[in-house]
């Protein structure tokens, strides 16, 4: 069985992600800019291909609307650099076969959600590693039931 | 025609409908005026097949201060210190893009009614939603996303739920029905009207709330086609988009306004956008006060650059609503939005802004930059069309029934698990019912919710439902009649008094006669009940085109919402049995006939006639209920519906079991001579069950009503139900009840 | 004088009302303040109440983005100084996400979190009890009540669970649990928890006891009418409009400003 991770980001405003970096603005976090997505992480059987996959998440009503999301598959199941993503500390349970928004996923087992988020600076790069463990410890993620996952 | 990218415009105005409006301007449209006309002739907007209908409703009565016509209906509910209060109501459905997107579909639809109440300068004081689901297993997580969208919305904004229903039924699969009411309080004299006032001329136009995107662009046009699966991505594209957080900011927002209004004296008008967008709405705003409106659609907020001059007149883009106030008045009226309760830093792009002049010419003006784009006769705008639609009535089974027998034993736990009876609990427990502190009876605990909305006065209000998918499908016409009546005894059944009614109307297509047969004799069957128990309709809705493209339409559903008044909210109560030794009485005489009724998808029957009905009867049973709570007379009671009488018991026992309550019904030789046991025991022929504290007080008062109540039991002191000889233990009975519904959010179930 | 109480507006606050009903029936005098208030008037209430709704549209998390408001700075500086402060609901979010309860961390980090329900995260609204944990003279917010007190309440909320880790959940059982969720006996048991919450917490309570976080809404259950429907309690309008059963909680608050 291997994971496979899938990015869902909005193509709409994101005010989520607007409040974020205005909060994290004014408690001193370095960053003109954030990016954050949706991840969903799948561990799937050997024989699944990640395009169809994908092709079936993106008729899930509950967790993808095509006038609002863009999808696209990671190429690993991980945070790149200047990324990290924030999930639940809870492990997720082994399914026969995961079903979400009664869509039944053939060849998946597990499933777990996580939330992206970059920061970056005035030129648009991402910003360095401190800066982002910064915004984690004082914003993005709470230890008391979550987990960063760093790259 | 051809559209913004010179693709061949997609209408639903017929061939027919596009002559009419060429011969009407003179000549050939501009796209945008293409636009407009294809969603103010829309069946959503203009009700071009079921106005002449609607007129055989009742509307008028003492306590009306606004009938239909506007955004929403306001009675007056009573005085205090000095103020006289008034409900305000509104009633609507939301069924095609529930069925697309359940919970934007659902979501925008409570966003809607909500904002037809705020509109009338009221206070939301609570919202209900009457659901239709199928059966399939599809269905199933589309009735998950209806109800997550309801919740996420009403919950976020604070709005308590205090009631609904939901049933479940096969011919509802491919169309779900998500009506949707909403209740408001004002002060009378703060009402605010939904048409520009006499002389406001000059006035100015002031949209408020989200920026206009590309979202809902479509939407009164669609909501009145036929659902095809092949359209599935441009049917989502057409539905809109909910933002509940800026819903809550506007509310309070406008609130200030109705405040500052209220002490500047200011009569203005405001409405909701809705089906249409900035042109539906505008046109309506000043037509309704025989005036007109020039439009600068380039100072309409916009969310993306260079969106089309139609998408910005027409389209649906949800959290809007619009002000008609004198120019003086404008700068404060922007300074509350925009800088007081800053809605620009709560959504982007969200705000107020002035973006037109209403006219003493009565035409409908829309510029963009220096272009015209609209121009038009308001009254050939507004005016609507009418459509002559064939029909042919139906022919209900009103021959006679036999007489069933039911195995108590046997049937009563099956009958309680049946999904039309089943606790529902898994479901409302989704939705806040307690927000804002004046919930006097929760969504569950009672046939109607019931608030107390005004801090400190003893005034309630009251809100119950009624229609029934089963009865809809066999006998529309005294399926209407029932939903009426229904919605009153749950009114009166928590000691309320029916004051008025709502309506909302979901059927099949008008372009099939018989279809459009079942909602032209619904309308006699409401109108019929509604004057027998002289109760008003002041809101509602038609919903027409709930079939499938296959031709299957939905069973014949009227729904009812009816309003009741509290003048004193201590004397309200639930239907849970308070105490050991008190009578249990019934109202209304069993009848063997099982058409439509749950206990007939055991016994069989269930093609017969419905029960009958006569209203003039319930008129008298509601005012003894009345005059029996005032007097403390009763404890309690309970009408009778889906699973008939021993239902009714049951559930009067669940809610008592803390006290350790339970019922003993005597052998229904005693109460039900001559009908079968089915019909004694299951049968749903309307009526009551009360639990009745002061025996002699009681029956003489009922003699002053003409009522004749029949003894059945008493209420004991063991967690039993014993029903004639059939003995249950309450705790199993309550397990056999609560048991279905829980896995509602259960992948792997299947629906009931 | 009456004692002046600032209750906080968030965007998306959606109790105030019904709480400043609750505190004002208890001889409290209470001014609703925007949470990007700019005056330094909220700064001199004698006590700070956050109430229930949805601050901030629960962006990143429930109370995370509120946490770090300029109300907050007034509060954790209130707090500080002892001044009472009472937390409802996304109020109480708001309350653990600001490092004030249980108090056990750095300034301003979370030790624990109200974190998403058990099973799927699903809002529910359901009535309540909650029973008084510790003794009362532990805290000024509640010494009027007596030991082991049953407060009926509404719980209405998605996240409501309280999350932490072993060493620290140990130290809220030990020092910080004030109401767990019960029977209307007062019964504290597992079937009485509506959500999954360790330690079937309902409240919390800072070291000093003047800062209380607590989940249910007590004002929701604060009137005669609300119990009205179950039991014939009331005769007259009068007593139906009476403050009762939740009532306690704020009657209790408000002692502490004796």
């Amino acid at each position: 069985m291997i994971e496979r991770a899938f990015e869902i980001r909005l193509a709409i405003p994101d005010n989520e992600a607007y409040t974020a970096l205005a909060t994290l603005q004014r408690l001193g976090v370095g960053c003109d800019g954030i990016a954050r997505a949706d991840i969903h992480v799948f561990g799937v059987e050997d024989d699944v291909d990640a395009g169809e996959l994908e092709a079936q998440l993106k008729t899930i009503a509950t967790i993808f609307n095509p006038n609002k999301h863009r999808m696209r598959t990671r190429e690993e199941p991980r945070p790149k650099a200047g990324e990290v993503w924030i999930s639940s500390t809870e492990v997720p349970p082994v399914h026969e076969r995961v079903t979400i928004g009664g869509v039944q996923l053939r060849g998946v087992r597990t499933a777990w959600r996580a939330t992206s988020w970059r920061l970056l600076d005035g030129a648009g790069k991402d910003v360095a590693q401190p800066i982002l463990d910064q915004a984690v410890e004082t914003l993005l993620c709470n230890p008391a039931f979550q987990r960063a996952i760093k790259a | 025609m051809l559209d913004v990218n010179e693709q061949p415009l997609q209408l639903a105005l017929s061939p027919d409908e596009r002559e009419r409006v060429k011969r009407g301007l003179g000549r050939e449209p501009s796209i945008v005026e293409w636009f407009a006309f294809d969603a103010q002739w829309s069946e959503h907007c203009s009700y071009k097949s079921s106005r002449p209908f609607l007129r055989r409703l009742p509307t008028t009565g003492d306590a009306v201060i606004i009938g239909p016509g506007e955004d929403s209906g306001v009675v007056r509910l009573g005085q205090h210190a000095g103020k006289t209060y008034a409900v305000v109501v509104a009633h609507e459905s939301h069924n095609h893009p529930s069925q697309v997107v359940p919970f934007e579909g659902a979501a925008t639809g409570i966003g809607g009614i909500v904002r037809d109440v705020l509109c009338m300068g009221a206070h939301l004081i609570g919202v209900a939603d009457p659901l239709r689901f199928g059966t399939s297993r599809e269905s199933r997580y589309i009735a998950q996303g209806v109800v997550d969208g309801i919740a996420s919305y009403g919950n976020a904004i604070g709005v308590p739920n205090v009631g609904g229903d939901v049933y479940f039924d096969a011919r509802f699969d491919d169309n779900v029905l998500v009506n949707v009411v909403a209740l408001g309080i004002v002060e009378e004299s703060g009402v605010i009207h939904s048409r520009a006032p006499r002389g406001s001329a000059g006035w100015d136009i002031v949209l408020v709330g989200k920026a206009t995107d590309r979202s809902g662009f479509g939407g009164a046009s669609f909501s009145s086609l036929q659902l095809d699966a092949a359209d599935a991505e441009a049917n989502k594209g057409a539905v809109q988009v909910p933002d509940a957080f800026l819903k809550s900011v506007l509310m309070r927002a406008s609130y200030r306004v109705f405040d500052v209004l209220r002490e500047e004296g200011l009569e203005v008008a405001f409405k909701d956008l809705g089906a249409g967008g900035v042109m539906g709405c505008t046109a309506e705003i000043v037509a309704s006060g025989g005036l007109g409106a020039r439009i600068e659609l380039d100072k309409v907020p916009l969310a993306e650059a260079n969106l089309p001059p139609p998408v910005i007149a027409v389209g649906e883009t949800q959290e809007r609503m619009c002000w008609v106030v004198p120019p003086s008045f404008t700068p404060r009226l922007l300074a509350i939005y925009n800088q007081e309760f800053d809605l620009p830093g709560v959504a982007r792009g969200a705000q107020a802004a002035r973006i037109g002049t209403v006219t003493e010419e009565k035409r409908y003006v829309a510029t963009h930059h220096a272009q015209t784009v609209m121009d038009v006769d308001i009254e050939f705008l507004t005016g609507g069309i009418l459509h002559e639609r064939p029909y042919e009535l139906p022919t209900p089974p009103r021959q006679g029934s036999i007489a069933r027998h039911a195995d108590l034993k046997d049937l009563l736990p099956r009958v309680l698990a049946d999904r039309d009876v089943c606790s529902r609990s898994a479901i409302f427990e989704r939705y806040d019912g307690v927000v804002r502190g004046t919930t006097a009876i929760p969504r569950g605990y009672a046939d109607a919710g019931v608030v107390a909305p005004v801090p400190g006065a003893p005034l309630g209000v009251a809100l119950g439902l009624g229609g029934n998918p089963r009865y809809g499908a066999l006998d529309p016409n005294r399926a209407a009649v029932q939903a009426v009546v229904e919605s009153a005894r749950n009114v009166a059944a928590v000691g309320a008094r029916p004051v008025a009614l709502t309506d909302c109307l979901n059927f099949g297509d008008a372009d099939d006669p018989r279809q459009f047969g079942e909602f032209v004799t619904a309308i006699d069957g409401l109108a019929q009940a509604a004057t027998a128990l002289s109760l008003p309709f002041v809101s509602g809705n038609v919903s027409l085109y709930n079939t499938s493209a296959g031709g299957k339409a939905v069973p014949a559903s009227p729904i009812v919402a009816c309003i009741g008044s509290i003048a004193d909210i201590s004397k309200i109560a639930s239907p849970a049995l308070k105490a050991r030794g008190s009578s249990l009485y019934l109202l209304g005489a069993r009848q063997d006939a099982l058409g439509g009724s749950v206990v007939a998808r055991f016994v069989g029957g269930e093609q017969e006639p419905l029960p009958e009905i006569d209203p003039d009867q319930v008129h008298s049973e509601i005012a003894l209920l009345l005059d029996a709570y005032a007097t403390y007379a009763i404890l309690g009671a309970h009408d009778i519906s889906d699973g008939g009488l021993a239902v009714a018991v049951c559930e009067m026992t669940f809610g008592a079991r803390r006290r350790g309550l339970g019922a003993r019904v005597y052998s229904c030789n005693l109460w039900a001579k001559g009908i079968g046991t089915a019909g004694a025991w299951f049968g749903e022929a309307g009526g009551f069950v009360l639990e009745v504290a002061d025996v002699a007080a009681f029956e003489e008062l009922a003699k002053t009503h003409g009522v004749v109540p029949l003894r059945i039991g008493e209420v004991t002191e063991t967690a039993c139900v014993v029903l004639g000889d059939a003995e249950f233990d309450a705790v199993s009975l309550c397990e056999a009840w609560s048991a279905p519904l829980r896995g509602f959010y259960d992948l792997s179930e299947e629906a009931p | 004088m009456k004692p002046k109480i600032v209750v906080y507006v968030f965007p998306g606050t959606n109790s105030e009302d019904e709480t400043k009903r609750a505190l004002e029936a208890c001889e409290l005098d209470v001014a609703l303040v925007r949470s990007d208030d700019k005056t330094s008037t909220a700064k001199n209430a004698d006590g700070f109440v956050l109430p229930g709704g949805f601050a901030h549209e629960d962006r990143v998390r429930a109370g995370a983005v509120a946490a770090h408001d300029r109300a907050m700075d007034v509060v954790v500086e209130a707090a500080e100084k002892g001044k009472p402060v009472l937390g409802i609901c996304n109020g109480a979010q708001v309350l653990l996400e600001s490092g004030l309860v249980p108090g056990t961390s750095k300034a301003r980090r979370p030790s624990a979190a109200f974190a998403p329900n058990i099973p799927g995260g699903r809002f529910r609204c359901v009535h309540t009890y909650v029973r008084l944990m510790i003794d009362p003279s532990r805290s000024p917010l509640l010494s009027a009540l007596p030991k082991a007190a049953v407060i009926p309440a509404w719980v209405a909320h998605g996240e409501g669970r309280l999350a932490a880790a072993l060493d620290e959940l140990a130290r809220i059982e030990r020092d910080h649990l004030a109401f767990a969720y019960s029977a209307a006996d007062g019964d504290v048991n597992p079937d009485a928890v509506p959500n999954g919450s360790a330690l079937g917490a309902a409240g919390l309570i800072n070291e000093a006891g003047n800062v209380l976080a607590i989940m249910p809404h007590p004002e929701r259950d604060a009137w005669a009418f609300m119990h009205r429907y179950d039991l014939i309690a009331a005769r007259t309008s009068q007593e139906a409009l009476r403050p009762s059963g939740g009532i306690a909680l704020f009657q209790s608050f408000a002692k502490a400003f004796a």
